[in-house]
């Protein structure tokens, strides 16, 4: 038996060049009989290691790559190899503990191994031939073979580099003065020889250089590939270091992958199973969801959970639900508002149990696309907590938990294109701003190949030799590992301590974390629970509780009529900006043709707007047969109590589950497998094997061919991201609650949405929108700011906005807790009094206050307050540091401020947005004159127009987004904003190119033509003007703030700041 | 030691050199010493040269065989 037992593959981080698969596929085609992974610190690549062996017939050996610091001063290269389960916990704890310090000595290393596993046989020790003198060399030796005596080897292995032999004979020497047994370890980076070029990169990249400086890590020649053993039996003359290999491997045997799973304990009264105590929670609890329903609704449900808790007894689930049901138990009691998706929301048990808050009765959930008998793994149960509040329930799971039995999932960070392109060709020595300047040329996320950028690349560099090497070595890179990341909510929970099963490091944030990411830890038997954080959710807490604060009373917005007219007309009206999940510019168009008007198209209309459905090109016809443009059809009679609920079209994954057990006869499973493989669509031998079982099953059920074909075409086309339907019915909900608190409590609900900004608009475009909803927003007021967005009701019981002052650049919450402080002891008189009530606040930070307008309840002349800052705090200064007859003199004298003029309307803009990102007034109102004698009008004014006529018009505004979604095939989307309101314009590429330079200006004119529908309005882009060059040079026109303009031409202050 | 690099004649045998010819003479190779390899910048030539350290009838030579240029003699020592 052989195999390499020094093996790095790629998850050594820009220390290995190939993937597991490859380096086992190779191995096995060399001959080799095991293969050992020995990662840098971590066995990241266990898992794929152990899968992708059992696929190849070889024996997979998992160990670590340690770096060790000796006395001799000299470091020491070790692999250490789990024998059995016990030495792999050994080796979990080493790795651990080495994510805990830089360095590691023998000594940490023999501490960090407490139950001496290393040293009762069962891990092995390889030591590496050392760069080190012989002294060191024998003085290393002889301190390992005290330690680890009998587990210790000597790697022996031809470095390919000159004087190997001479190197490896007198490591042998030394081995054979220390008694100790030589192995053949060759160090291995890559599979084949041509990995070397990507080996070489990722050096350079791990080490800072350019591939043109010289550096002693960098692979001076090819041969760090697996070889066969006849090829290092001609290279390594010593027979029984062969021997030790086929001892070693023979030794080593260990299964990482459980039949079982590891479920987290969950609190079970002794004498009762955790099945029972399942059972009888779901009992007690079933009446306060189903306790009003109708008798059918009820009846079915019961025999939905009677099915269900079958399912979770077998598969040994219960306590996983127990616990999922605690901790969001928990965070209720402790008002964190938290709300199941997913697929588990397709569970009667799930929804009994408070977990999720829809009825899968209800709304035709198929709990098959959750969990069934043969599901391998664990489900997924994704719970969104309130994102403000997200750490107190991590914090009391690792409490309840225990610290050792938690942690999160990792996720591996893979180069994509744009971090591709930027480590190649800083690797190859352009300087940083051609280096960001190549990286922002690409698209973040893309699936094409870098040569695909070409020409865009060439746009930054030119058509010179090094853009071949450049567009080389990004596609050598391109899904690599670059690094460990931390998943967003994946929390693992455990009954047993992690490190038996997994190391444990800490990210930069503090935060435990798992070395595998959510796929292997579910093939490890580990159960993840998912805990999100949505800031929707934490946007809806705060408007309850300011509603709750100012009246008295708060509405219980998770037991709502889900027919709200007013609501639906919000909806449908598409004045949704700030609506959980359909404020975008594309769900308003669709919005404005779809026209909801029950819960359940708030269902579809989620679903709809996903990749899926977009690529698939199911929304279309959808919409014609809502519409009645179009007849309802199915392609077969067996389809309509499927698609019936969607005229006929796919759109839920569930339905392409349903499709392939009802009408191709699929096992659940394999539906279940099916659908998996639709949607993400990655593998076409896969999709062709499946696409005959679905035909020949549909035949077997006597479907003829034609038909059978037809509706594989149909399904097939649900590929790319696409929702379940539980999940579109969970975040359904929200959309609701999130538009019915627009809609009925405009104020609270915008005040909170502002402070936790869960959208994709700025805060200039969301103060529009509560103007537009005749909302005001009051500015940031040290006499009434507070740390928070709140809301104010005039004498008249008119609600407004009250902005924080944390709202002003430069003023932290430290600062604005403060002036809240100093205010609560007595109101301030003047700014004077209360730049000397606040003598740690910063003079900067006080005059942005003045400037802001903050002060103005104090003084109403911001640059008059300012100033006043300035003099104050000057004075303070001095008399803080002089003689104490300065310290009787007033702060400030009457004569210290001279006549100031006022700040003018662009002044006032351009502080606004600098000081606050938002200004009281539209920058386009100081612009309106001039459009409109160019007869640019405003967007309300389009808005009315009928698109009947395809009117050409002409739009002018702030460009508030810039969209280029993958699935809109080269279109660009455009929304521009006015005083008056927004609007979207579609760019077509051929005008996208021709324009290219002008649209990435922040204001815009654009002509077109004006499409529409409903209440959408729309324009098809066909010439753009950059509005700077446009205007301007209008010195002498009548200002808005009275005055005369004085804005000279190029200059423009106002439209600079925009961000 | 004397640093040169001219090509050379290799006769082999089972890959491996077993008579160089240099400069008109013919020499035994002997024993092989040792053993390596190198190769060129993977973004330019890409060239790849396997040395041999020989004992041969002349002393011990260090040999290369360039992917770009063939048999090369590198070193001879004293």
């Amino acid at each position: 038996m052989f195999g390499s037992l020094h093996t790095r593959s790629h998850f050594s981080f820009l220390d290995g060049a190939s993937c597991v698969e490859t380096l086992v596929e190779v191995a096995a085609g060399l001959g080799h009989h095991a293969l050992a992974i020995t990662d840098v610190n971590g066995v990241y690549a266990a898992v794929r290691h152990q899968r992708a062996c059992r696929r190849a017939g070889i024996k997979p050996l998992i160990g670590i790559d340690l770096k060790l610091t000796h006395a001799s001063a000299s470091a020491l290269d070790i692999s250490v190899l789990a024998c059995n389960a016990e030495g792999y916990r050994a080796i979990c704890r080493l790795s651990s503990r080495l994510h805990e310090s830089t360095s590691m000595t023998l000594q940490q290393m023999q501490q960090a191994d407490a139950l001496g596993h290393v040293i009762s046989g069962d891990c092995v020790v390889i030591l590496h031939t050392l760069s080190a003198t012989p002294q060191d060399t024998a003085a290393a030796l002889a301190d390992l073979r005290q330690m680890y005596g009998q587990s210790l080897y000597a790697g022996i292995a031809h470095d390919g580099r000159p004087w190997a032999l001479r190197r490896m004979r007198a490591m042998v020497c030394l081995a054979r003065e220390q008694q100790v047994p030589i192995v053949v370890a060759q160090d291995v980076r890559y599979a084949r020889r041509d990995d070397y070029a990507v080996h070489d990169l990722m050096v350079c990249i791990r080490e800072g250089i350019t591939i043109h400086d010289p550096h002693p890590l960098r692979p001076v020649h090819d041969r760090h590939c697996l070889r066969s053993q006849a090829e290092l039996r001609e290279l390594i003359p010593y027979p029984e270091a062969f021997d030790n290999v086929e001892h070693i491997i023979a030794q080593c045997s260990f299964d990482l992958l459980p039949e079982h799973i590891t479920p987290p304990s969950a609190r079970v009264p002794d004498g009762v199973t955790s099945g029972e105590l399942l059972r009888t929670m779901c009992t007690a609890m079933f009446d306060r969801r189903y306790g009003r329903s109708l008798p059918q609704t009820r009846a079915r449900a019961q025999q939905l959970l009677e099915h269900e808790l079958g399912v979770i007894a077998q598969l040994e689930l219960s306590d996983f639900f127990l616990v999922v049901h605690e901790v969001v138990q928990h965070a209720r009691q402790r008002g964190i508002r938290c709300s199941g998706r997913g697929s588990a929301a397709n569970s009667v048990v799930a929804y009994v149990l408070g977990i999720t808050g829809v009825c899968p009765v209800e709304h035709h959930l198929l709990f098959e696309r959750f969990l069934h008998r043969g599901r391998k793994g664990t489900p997924d149960i994704d719970v969104d907590f309130d994102s403000e509040r997200r750490g107190e329930v991590l914090m009391w799971m690792e409490e309840r938990f225990g610290l050792q039995q938690t942690a999160m999932t990792a996720t591996i960070i893979t180069y994509r294109i744009r971090m591709a392109i930027r480590d190649a060709a800083k690797a190859l020595g352009w300087p940083e701003e051609t280096v960001r300047a190549l990286s922002k040329s690409v698209p973040g996320y893309t699936n094409n190949s870098v040569e695909t950028y070409r020409h865009e690349l060439a746009g930054v560099v030119g058509n010179v030799p090094m853009l071949e090497i450049l567009i080389r070595a990004a596609s050598l890179l391109l899904d690599h590992p670059r690094h460990l990341g931390q998943h967003s909510g994946g929390m693992v929970l455990s009954s047993k301590p992690l490190e038996m099963l997994t190391p444990v490091q800490r990210s930069a944030n503090g935060v435990a974390v798992v070395q595998f990411d959510k796929d292997d830890v579910e093939a490890m038997g580990l159960v993840k629970f998912d805990v999100l954080g949505l800031r929707m959710l934490a946007c809806i807490s705060e408007c309850l509780e300011l509603i709750q604060r100012h009246t008295g009373t708060a509405p219980d917005v998770d037991d709502l009529p889900l027919d709200d007219a007013q609501t639906f007309e919000t909806i449908r009206s598409g004045r949704t900006l700030g609506v959980f999940q359909i404020e975008s510019q594309g769900q308003i168009h669709l919005l404005a043709k779809h026209q909801p008007e029950r819960f359940s198209d708030l269902v579809t209309e989620v679903a709809l707007f996903r990749p899926g459905p977009l690529q698939g090109g199911m929304v279309h016809p959808y919409i014609a047969r809502r519409r009645g443009q179009q007849p309802v059809t199915y392609p077969h009679p067996d389809l309509e109590p499927i698609l019936a609920d969607t005229l006929g079209i796919v759109l839920f994954q569930e339905q392409v589950l349903e499709i392939a057990h009802h009408f191709a006869g699929m096992t659940l499973e394999d539906a279940d497998d099916f659908r998996s493989l639709v949607s993400k669509n990655r593998n076409r031998d896969l999709m062709a094997s499946m696409r005959d079982r679905f035909v020949q099953g549909a035949c077997r059920r006597g479907v003829d061919l034609a038909s059978a074909e037809k509706v594989y075409e149909m399904v097939s086309h649900f590929v790319g991201y696409g929702f379940c339907r539980s999940h579109a019915a969970a975040f359904a909900k929200i959309v609701y609650q999130s538009a019915w608190l627009k809609t009925h409590h405009t104020a609270a609900y915008m005040a909170a949405f502002m402070q936790h900004r869960p959208g994709m608009y700025n805060l200039m475009t969301l103060e529009e929108e509560c103007r537009r909803w005749n909302v005001p927003v009051y500015l940031c007021d040290v006499m009434c700011s507070g740390l928070r967005y709140d809301i104010e009701y005039d004498a008249a019981g008119r609600v407004a906005i009250r902005k924080p002052l944390t709202a002003i650049r430069s003023v932290s919450e430290s600062v604005a807790r403060q002036i809240v402080w100093e205010r609560a002891r007595a109101p301030f008189i003047s700014v004077e009094d209360l730049v000397q009530r606040l003598p740690d606040v910063p003079r900067d930070t006080l005059e942005c206050i003045a400037i802001a307008g903050a002060m103005q309840a104090l003084e109403p002349d911001a640059r008059r307050a300012a100033w006043i800052v300035g003099v104050v705090r000057q004075r303070m200064s001095a008399a803080a540091s002089a003689e104490e007859t300065l310290f009787a003199l007033p702060a400030l004298h009457a004569d210290d401020v001279p006549p100031l003029p006022p700040l003018r309307a662009q002044e006032r803009l351009a502080y606004d947005y600098i000081m606050q990102g938002a200004a009281r007034v539209h920058p386009m109102t100081l612009y309106r004159r001039s459009m409109m004698s160019l007869e640019i009008r405003t967007i309300e004014t389009i808005s009315r127009l009928s698109p009947d006529a395809r009117l050409q018009v002409t739009v002018a505004g702030i460009v508030i987004l810039r969209q280029a979604p993958p699935t809109a095939r080269g279109m660009l989307f455009i929304t521009l904003e006015d005083e008056s309101g927004f609007l979207q314009c579609a760019v077509p590429p051929a005008v996208r190119e021709s324009f290219r330079q002008e649209l990435r200006s922040s204001a815009l004119i654009l002509r077109g033509t004006l499409h529409g529908i409903g209440s959408w309005r729309s324009i098809m882009v066909s010439d753009v003007r950059i509005l700077t060059r446009v205007i301007g040079g209008y010195h002498g026109h009548l200002s808005y703030a009275g005055g005369m303009d004085t804005l000279e031409v190029g200059q423009d202050p106002v439209l600079t700041v925009i961000p | 030691m004397k640093f040169l690099l001219e090509p050379i004649d290799v006769a082999q045998r089972n890959g491996l050199p077993t008579i160089i010819c240099w400069r008109g003479g013919a020499y035994d190779v002997e024993q092989v010493l040792d053993r390596w390899s190198a190769r060129g910048p993977w973004w330019g030539s890409d060239e790849q040269r396997r040395y041999l350290l020989l004992i041969t009838t002349s002393g011990v030579m260090e040999i290369f065989h360039s992917s770009i240029s063939g048999w090369m003699l590198s070193r001879i020592f004293d």
